[in-house]
């Protein structure tokens, strides 16, 4: 697995990272969350 | 077994106490601060995911003794789907520990080591850890037992300094707009609390079950207590400039200076930072390789710790691009990912196993 990983990052260093996943998964949460929680002025 | 060693009560809660404070410290009070401003310091007390994962993994001890969470899962769950939760688990543990590596890293070389490749100090930090969970839990929990006195004392030695430097009048008013902005900006730490039900992998192997609860309660009331503190010096001190800094604790060590003479104590903090940093991936790292181990069948972990280094190092490049969009991830998805898995998926297992044993018990009475 490691093999693999290291084969896919050298010949495509931007491939998406696991952090993306977990952004498109939890999205509608973070648009919630964002709607809800507005960071406060002042 | 493939863990023999035995650990105690005690040093559980002192790697727990390491494997959340140190980087909850350093990381969550820009954030906090957002959403709570003079609140800061009240956020860490709303801390409802270490309450559920305490609960959790405390219940699931009592439903099956001497079983860690990804064993639970095989159990309840079959061979097959267990089989597959517990490598969405172990995987997840795998990201988690390859975010706190980078952010190890950013942070060093962003605020210390500015010439030196993220390489250098992310796999110099693994290679030792892999050699500490190489010898077993045993080693990692006696790092934790003497690192704890060096970490508390360099904290005091940070915090008693700045005493007559803080401004009472920045924490005022205190729940000025009530309960809620204290509460919206405790959201990033509960990923941090969450981390508690990493208490399933070292309670089966306590030496002594009875005190393990109390251990833990202590460990979890002590990461209250610490970070309250933290973000209160922080708040005391930088006032409204909080939100402006990545590491504001950082700026508050900055801030020392004795006559002119005592001064950047910064490297009081990079140490503190390092300490913690450590033991917190040694015991993240342990439970991955302890959970890829069980996953696999295999009776011995240790020769698959330097492999999983190595996927380790590099997990911890491929998480994110940049420290800026790791750092808008971990104030947003990483929580409800975080939160998935450390809470929902503990407590929807403890859910499986209580129907389950009321289920056995009605069968047989039938």
């Amino acid at each position: 697995l490691g093999a693999i990983f290291a084969v896919l990052l050298v010949i495509n260093p931007e491939m998406p990272g696991p952090t993306k996943l977990i952004d498109v998964v939890y999205k509608p949460f973070v648009s919630m969350l964002e709607k809800v929680a507005q960071p406060r002025s002042g | 077994m493939i863990e023999k060693g035995k650990i105690s009560a005690a040093q559980i809660a002192k790697m727990l106490y390491l494997a959340v404070t140190p980087t909850a410290i350093l990381s969550t009070p820009a954030v906090t601060y957002k959403f709570a401003k003079q609140d800061l310091w009240i956020s860490p007390m709303w801390a409802f995911s270490g309450v559920a994962a305490i609960f959790t993994v405390l219940a699931l001890q009592a439903l099956f003794p001497g079983q860690n969470f990804i064993q639970v899962c095989a159990r309840l769950l079959g061979p097959v789907i267990g089989k597959i939760a517990a490598l969405v688990l172990l995987v997840y543990f795998l990201y988690v520990t390859g975010v706190i590596v980078r952010e190890y890293g950013e942070f060093v070389v962003g605020a210390f080591l500015l010439h030196t490749p993220l390489i250098v100090v992310s796999g110099s930090m693994v290679f030792v850890c892999a050699l500490a969970v190489r010898g077993g839990v045993e080693i990692v929990a006696r790092f934790a037992d003497v690192f704890i006195p060096v970490f508390a004392l360099l904290f005091l030695l940070l915090i008693i300094p700045l005493v007559p430097e803080l401004h009472i009048l920045n924490m005022m008013p205190i729940m000025g707009e009530g309960i809620a902005p204290s509460l919206t900006g405790s959201f990033v730490l509960q990923t941090w609390f969450g981390e508690f039900v990493l208490a399933s992998f070292f309670i089966p192997l306590a030496n002594h079950g009875g005190k393990v609860k109390t251990s833990v309660v202590i460990s979890f009331v002590a990461v209250i207590l610490s970070l309250v503190a933290s973000n209160l010096l922080t708040l005391l001190l930088l006032g409204n400039l909080t939100g402006s800094y990545t590491y504001p604790f950082l700026i508050v060590a900055r801030y020392i200076n004795f006559a002119d003479f005592f001064t950047h104590l910064e490297s009081l903090f990079m140490a503190i930072w390092v300490l913690g940093a450590f033991v917190k991936i040694c015991v993240f790292f342990y439970v991955t390789v302890l959970s890829t181990a069980q996953w696999m069948n295999i009776q011995e972990y240790k020769p698959i710790v330097f492999p999983m280094a190595f996927l380790l190092t590099l997990m911890s490049f491929w998480v994110a691009p940049n420290i800026q969009e790791m750092s808008h991830s971990l104030s947003t998805s990483i929580v409800f990912s975080a939160l998935t898995v450390f809470v929902i998926c503990p407590a929807a297992l403890l859910g499986l196993g209580w129907v389950k044993k009321k289920w056995g018990k009605r069968k047989t009475k039938v």
